[in-house]
């Protein structure tokens, strides 16, 4: 993949392979491309990106081909692990794995191979189709991600934690991490990724992730983004859900110039639950984007999505949630939440939650709220001598904290609330 | 005037009532007591035509027609009321609009003219008048926002309204107390005119302190294993059913 | 013309209880569309040079434009050629009072139920009649006069108060607006005036009934109401169409201009023919309506009640420019077997403590999809602006769809914006309750629907919440399978 570069032709947004080595290029790689140079990149009369401007992105000559991994030492990331967790470590630089950073495998409750490998070939793309632009670019340049695989009736004990850093250094770099989690019937895990940057350089990250969740199997996929100010995500994550099954994804936004995430979430066989929650911290000039979709394609399934948005300076908001439901998925439980705060007069906050209805026997609801914190609220805290800056740091740790409580994991959990009351310039005391 | 043969009737598959025979004559009052899960509402719901029930065997006679091919609409309006264990709320629809249409839908059946809004209005005073309702009442929405007193009230003013010949109460006295149950009790009492049946169904004995039945049955494990008179009721209150119980198993 | 109406009139059923089609001798222009047509139009209404070259800028744009294709609806391709855009009702002569009216005109409104002399002797309603294109009839005229009140045809608006026109006229849906706004200005033939002078406020109700007569012809009315500073009025639309084979098509503009203080609540019950059961035929209603609240406290109210049209693409909006002025929105929309509806409303908030409402009720029923879209923005500087909107759901049977596309673009941190949508059936416990007290299930859904309705209900006036109850009760007909 060493061989691998591209050029972009500003006006016609046109990527192409050159001076690959022909063995690395696959019928599959060229036609991606193919398949993304005959869509662009999407524009903003685009309905599913209405609302984020993609200039920077589409403007930027990215490196497509990342660089080898980066001279970094165990001790290097140590840092970026979450604190008190007992887990599995996985680092991924630009996108590429790195064995040599990562834990060892410690139990045979799961596998890990390539994305590249025989075996992933049951399920790679499945989901993640390349009419997508990003999905196209991803599937064309991914730099072989891992594919890891729980076994049937298996529990894996300790955390998975996908650690992602973005290295610019030499120029701006297009990572496209590409992962696939198979967990079989009866099988229990719970996975973190987290994004990082290593320098204060434009990158932009690519990332696809498919789930594929099988029956009566309970995963949980948590996610932290806390790039830097300059970097660019767009983020996929599909589940696909079988009988039974439990999919809970919350993710975290606290960094970054711009983060797209699109969750997909299939609800394909009876009784399946997902909880979709998602927080942002934002302020400078970030945007973020955070579009879901729940399919309830059979009955008996339940969804629940809690989104919020803390918007500061110039920050710019977008929450597109649709819930779907088919003919077939009678007796569908599913609610969205989208509840936004707006700190300064030059946030912007789009909210589209919108359900589409196909069958009679459903209980399904969204709200969506904007505004600002609760006056009562503040002037209360005043009341009993607390200053409005602390006021309104400690308002909004709780409006934020409530979507930080969702997650399972403990330590992840204390991770994050303590990011979170660094971001909000709070002194909180924290308990274990 | 309703004779219920060997009725046997399941709900997804599981049998609930076991060949049930029960006979009521016209002005008579029939207590139906037994522990939880023993067929009660499911009785209730027979008669009133709820379809997730399945009757498998047996027959149900009302002044001489069978109906348990009836939809419930039509049950109602040859006259059999069922006073809703959980009774309904609908938004939006006052009750007094509520009871127009069910009055009117009632007398079209039996080839009566329409009331107009005037006449109606004056029914409605008089049966108002008669369980104790309020007007506010009746220009809510049905059982929107109602207490459970309330609720149980308004079925109790409903049954005044549409002059059944057989009201069934399936647990009218649950969640009630003392007072409201009184109020309850006193609202079927002037309904009680010689000619209407009632059966009434309850857990608890206290009802029939005030609605004095003319007989009691217990049911259990759905069939009817003893019946009596009021002093059975009292029985039951003082030993619980353990010792039906025992009696049928052995 | 008069031969086929009449083969239309054996072959209409009783399933659309207004689809009969009166024998009124038509004054038509030939199918399609290009400058003579429009030349035509505007010469047979003997239109000043300014309005003609109005219609020809706005038909230059049109051609430019595409047909938008973002609604949650689906239908073959319109053949704009294919359409006759003008067709009057004879006699074209001005008539002075109700007793020149064409007695088949007359015998029109009998059977629709406004009989122009009940209207008027009874409930004091001024009525404007617009059959197919042009305005048959203003009742009231000379005491709504008195008070200094305009109430007109469009076309007679032109003529006698050709400054008012030009003044407001596109000022609140510009020809460049929309693709149907665009071939509205270009072809529209006649429509609605009403203007109400300061500090006063209408005595009546007024109001205009559409309706869509001949085969084969666009309705493209255009309605303008302006209510100066302090001034009051209501305003009522009816709409009916007969029942036809083909699909018809509707695009009206109806552009409402409230200055300071000003209040104008606009409501309309919608039932043009929808198409019978397997979606052969109805009426396209492809409709801009907007008002501006132009002044300080100026209050817009659209009250919608939408049970006809094959589709429905139809968003009555408000724009908040003066501080503290009002929007409101309730709309009841209702479709069954194969009908779609993508209705909903924008509420733009541009000054300071401006406030809207939304309650939209959707009703699904048979194989129909209906969709709510709505828009709420909050400008930069909409200081306190505040808006709730509720958007309910009830679905009737499992093939039908209902869906909810919200847009909520919030710019100010003072704002506050609620909006909170549920989807729901019929419960079967509801029904079962209803059949028990001796109501029929049909009865029943009715019942629960209209209970489910009367928010909006509340917001018609009197006459017209019965009306809307009726017509509720008939759309639903064979809706719970």
């Amino acid at each position: 993949m060493n061989t691998l570069t591209e050029t972009i032709s500003e006006t016609e947004q046109q990527i192409s392979f050159e001076n690959i080595a022909s063995e690395k290029l696959t019928p599959e790689r060229k036609l991606a491309i193919d398949t993304f140079n005959k869509s662009g990149f999407p524009s903003l009369k685009d309905e599913e990106w209405k609302y984020l401007d993609l200039s920077v992105l589409k403007n930027t000559p990215f490196n497509h081909q990342a660089p080898a991994c980066t001279k970094l030492t165990l001790s290097d990331i140590e840092k970026y692990k979450v604190a008190g967790a007992d887990a599995i470590t996985l680092v991924f630089i630009n996108g590429v794995y790195c064995p040599e950073l990562s834990s060892q495998q410690r139990d045979n409750t799961f596998s890990i191979e390539s994305v590249e490998s025989e075996l992933a070939a049951h399920w790679f793309g499945k989901l993640a189709k390349t009419d997508e632009p990003f999905i196209a670019l991803n599937t064309a340049f991914h730099h072989g991600g891992l594919l890891i695989h729980i076994k049937a009736g298996q529990e894996v004990k300790q955390t998975i934690h996908l650690l992602h850093f973005n290295d610019s250094r030499q120029e701006a770099v297009a990572a496209h991490p590409r992962n696939l989690v198979v967990a079989e019937k009866n099988s229990k895990v719970q996975l973190i990724a987290t994004y990082h940057s290593l320098n204060n350089f434009t990158s932009l990250t690519n990332s696809v992730t498919e789930f594929f969740v099988g029956e009566n199997a309970f995963v949980e996929y948590d996610v932290k983004q806390d790039e830097n100010e300059k970097a660019l995500q767009i983020n996929y994550v599909y589940a696909q859900q079988k009988r039974d099954s439990v999919f809970d994804i919350s993710t975290v936004t606290i960094g970054g110039k711009m983060v797209r995430n699109n969750l997909n979430i299939a609800l394909t066989e009876t009784g399946g639950t997902a909880h979709l929650n998602g927080l942002t911290v934002g302020g400078k000039n970030q945007t973020v984007d955070n579009h879901t979709l729940v399919d309830h394609a059979s009955p008996h399934c339940e969804s629940f999505q809690l989104y919020k948005n803390i918007l500061d300076d110039n920050a710019h908001g977008i929450f597109n949630g649709k819930i779907f439901v088919r003919q077939d998925a009678q007796k569908t439980n599913a609610f969205q939440s989208s509840k936004n705060v707006l700190l300064s007069d030059v946030a912007v906050m789009n909210a589209k939650p919108q359900l589409e209805i196909y069958a009679d026997d459903v209980k399904c609801s969204h709200g969506a709220t904007t505004g600002q914190l609760d006056e009562e609220a503040l002037f209360y805290f005043r009341s009993r001598g607390i200053g409005k800056k602390d006021a309104l740091a400690l308002l909004n740790y709780a409006f934020a904290g409530d979507v930080i409580e969702k997650i399972n994991n403990d330590a992840l959990k204390a991770d994050l609330l303590k990011l979170l009351a660094q971001k909000l310039n709070t002194e909180i005391e924290f308990e274990g | 005037m309703l004779s219920i043969k060997n009725l046997k009737a399941n709900i997804e598959d599981k049998e609930i009532l076991k060949g049930l025979n029960l006979e009521i004559n016209p002005g008579e009052v029939h207590a139906i007591m037994g522990p939880n899960g023993s067929g009660k509402s499911t009785l209730a719901s027979v008669l009133a035509g709820r379809e997730e029930y399945n009757v498998t065997e047996g027959e149900v006679i009302f002044n001489g027609e069978n109906i348990l091919e009836m939809a419930p609409e039509d049950r109602a309006r040859k006259g059999i009321f069922l006073a809703f264990q959980y009774p309904i709320e609908i938004p939006g629809v006052s009750n007094a609009n509520f009871m127009k249409t069910a009055v009117n839908e009632v007398r079209k059946s039996k080839g009566l003219a329409p009331l107009d809004s005037k006449e109606f209005l004056k029914l409605m005073r008089e049966k108002m008048q008669l369980v104790q309702v309020d007007k506010t009442m009746t220009q809510r929405s049905v059982n929107e926002g109602f207490s459970g007193g309330e609720k149980k009230r308004n079925e109790i003013f409903q049954m005044a309204m549409l002059e059944p010949e057989l009201g069934v109460l399936d647990e009218t006295d649950s969640g009630l107390d003392i007072d409201a149950l009184r109020i309850v009790a006193d609202g079927v009492n002037a309904l009680r005119d010689g000619k209407r049946s009632f059966i009434v169904i309850t857990h608890y004995q206290r009802l029939l302190d005030y609605i004095v039945p003319d007989f009691v049955h217990v049911l259990y494990k759905g069939r009817i294993v003893k019946s009596g008179t009021k002093e059975l009721a009292l029985e039951l209150e003082e030993k619980g059913y353990d010792w039906i119980k025992e009696e049928v198993e052995i | 013309m008069s031969e086929d109406l009449k083969i239309i009139d054996e072959v209409t059923g009783s399933d659309y209880k207004w689809g009969f089609v009166s024998n009124i001798e038509a004054d038509t222009a030939p199918k399609g569309l290009n400058e003579d047509i429009i030349r035509f139009i505007s010469a047979k209404k003997n239109e000043p040079q300014w309005m003609l070259d109005f219609r020809l800028k706005a038909f230059n744009q049109w051609k430019k434009m595409e047909e938008p294709s973002w609604a949650h609806v689906s239908y073959p391709e319109i053949d704009f050629q294919d359409i006759i855009y003008y067709s009057a009702p004879k006699p074209k002569k001005t008539l002075n009072s109700l007793d020149e009216l064409d007695p088949e005109v007359k015998a029109t409104f009998d059977k629709l139920g406004i009989s122009l002399e009940e209207q008027k002797r009874l409930s004091g309603v001024a009525v404007d009649a617009v059959i197919d294109s042009v305005s048959v009839k203003t009742t009231f005229r000379d005491e709504l006069a008195k008070l200094g009140i305009i109430f007109c045809s469009f076309s007679e608006a032109v003529r006698e108060h050709p400054d008012l026109v030009k003044k407001y006229m596109g000022s609140v849906v510009p020809y460049t607006d929309n693709y149907y706004a665009a071939l509205n200005s270009a072809v529209f033939s006649d429509g609605s005036f009403c203007y109400i002078p300061k500090g006063v406020r209408c005595p009546m109700e007024l109001s205009t009934y559409f309706r869509i007569n001949s085969a084969g012809t666009g309705q493209f009315e255009r309605t303008l109401i302006i209510a100066d500073e302090g001034a009051y009025a209501s305003y009522l639309e009816g709409c009916t169409a007969p029942q036809r084979d083909e699909n018809q098509l509707h695009a009206a503009v109806v552009e409402i201009y409230a200055h300071k203080d000003a209040q104008v609540k606009y409501s309309t019950v919608q039932n043009w023919y929808p198409g019978d059961k397997n979606g052969k035929g109805g009426v396209y209603n492809f409709v801009t309506k907007r008002g501006l609240c132009a002044g300080e406290r100026a209050k817009i109210s659209w009250t919608q009640v939408e049970t006809g049209s094959a589709i429905t693409w139809k968003y009555p909006s408000v724009i908040l420019k003066g501080d503290h002025s009002v929007g409101e929105f309730y709309s009841v929309a209702v479709t069954n077997n194969m009908q779609q509806a993508d209705t909903g409303t924008k509420m733009i908030h541009i000054g300071k403590n401006t406030s809207s409402t939304i309650v939209s009720k959707g009703i699904s029923g048979g194989k129909s999809n209906n969709s709510y879209r709505g828009l709420v923005r909050i400008g930069k500087n909409a200081l306190n602006a505040r808006n709730f909107s509720q958007c309910d759901s009830l679905l009737l049977g499992d093939k039908c769809g209902a869906h909810t596309f919200p847009y909520i673009e919030c710019s100010n941190p003072t704002a506050k914006v609620e909006h909170e949508a549920t989807t729901s059936k019929v419960g079967e416990d509801q029904i079962f309750y209803c059949n028990q007290r001796g109501i029929s299930t049909e009865d029943a859904v009715g019942l629960i629907v209209n209970g489910y309705c009367r928010e909006v209900f509340n917001q018609l006036p009197m006459e017209f919440a019965v009306e809307a109850q009726k017509l509720l009760a008939v759309s639903l007909e064979g809706s719970v399978g």
